[in-house]
């Protein structure tokens, strides 16, 4: 979709033609289940999470303005629905990454002697992925799925997250070295085979 | 034993700054240049690189993708019809 159509289908939208609304749900229903399901690696709760972003932004439509892509500002509004209802999740205990943005963590280099690719059929595989992003702290996993997962420049994720590039650098890095060293045993385990 | 890229290569941490940054862009850059031929004769920040590489891979792979029956319950909450 041009930037020009997405403006016009915007402002239709805005004055409630359902099919202009369609229109942005086929455009972005999938993005928002993408990066919802990313967060919380469940189907149920991220169509839930893809319904309540969805009304939020039609009754917040009229406040867009134009001044950010609109996908940007749609990942801020789903970004900030994720945050919230991970923080009203008290029991999850996540790891505690030390958030210096002046600081380069330590990297381990160990070999991923297992290529992972070859593992995606593995019928474990998608519960380790589950289990090592499940103990990221939300504030890392947003910026990880943002930049990494939909591909977003750094400087669109600091946008959306309203933190400093310095800060999502940062944060990005201690993320990927995160759940690099979780999985990393995975992806030994045929050495010992 | 691991051994970190920080007690190996200084120069390393630029390299992961880089990475950290750039990573997954198409950049035809000096600097990304600079970067492979880093990363040519360096194993330890190429590996590093190309596991992070498929690590994403598998977290993209594993994404599913927003279903029929989703999208036709979004519209349903939004009370849109099929046919509007």
């Amino acid at each position: 979709m041009s930037n020009e159509d997405e403006a016009r289908i915007i402002e239709k939208a805005k004055a409630g033609d359902n099919a202009a609304i369609k229109q942005l749900v086929d455009e972005y229903a999938p993005v928002i289940f993408r990066f919802s399901y990313n967060i919380c690696r469940n189907q149920d709760r991220a169509e839930h999470a893809t319904q309540e972003t969805f009304l939020s932004i039609l009754k917040k439509l009229n406040q867009f303005d134009n001044r950010s892509k609109f996908s940007t500002w749609l990942y801020t509004i789903v970004s900030n629905h994720c945050l919230m209802l991970a923080r009203s999740e008290k029991t999850r205990r996540h790891m505690s990454l030390d958030d210096d943005e002046n600081t380069v963590p330590e990297i381990a280099v160990d070999h991923w002697e297992h290529d992972p690719e070859a593992s995606v059929e593995r019928a474990d595989l998608k519960e380790h992925l589950d289990d090592a992003i499940d103990k990221l702290a939300p504030e890392y996993k947003v910026i990880f799925v943002l930049r990494d997962i939909e591909g977003l420049s750094t400087e669109e994720v600091s946008n959306i997250t309203n933190l400093s590039v310095p800060a999502v650098k940062s944060r990005l890095h201690r993320a990927r070295a995160f759940l690099r060293s979780e999985l990393t045993p995975i992806f030994k385990e045929r050495d010992h085979e | 034993m691991s051994e970190t890229i920080q007690q190996k290569f200084e120069s390393c941490e630029e390299v992961l700054d880089y990475i950290c940054a750039h990573f997954g862009d198409a950049d035809d850059s000096e600097r990304c240049r600079e970067l492979e031929r880093h990363l040519e004769k360096c194993p330890d920040c190429k590996s590093y690189c190309d596991s992070i590489d498929k690590m994403i891979g598998l977290y993209r792979a594993t994404s599913p993708c927003f279903s029929d029956d989703a999208r036709r319950m979004l519209l349903d909450t939004l009370g849109i019809q099929e046919r509007d």
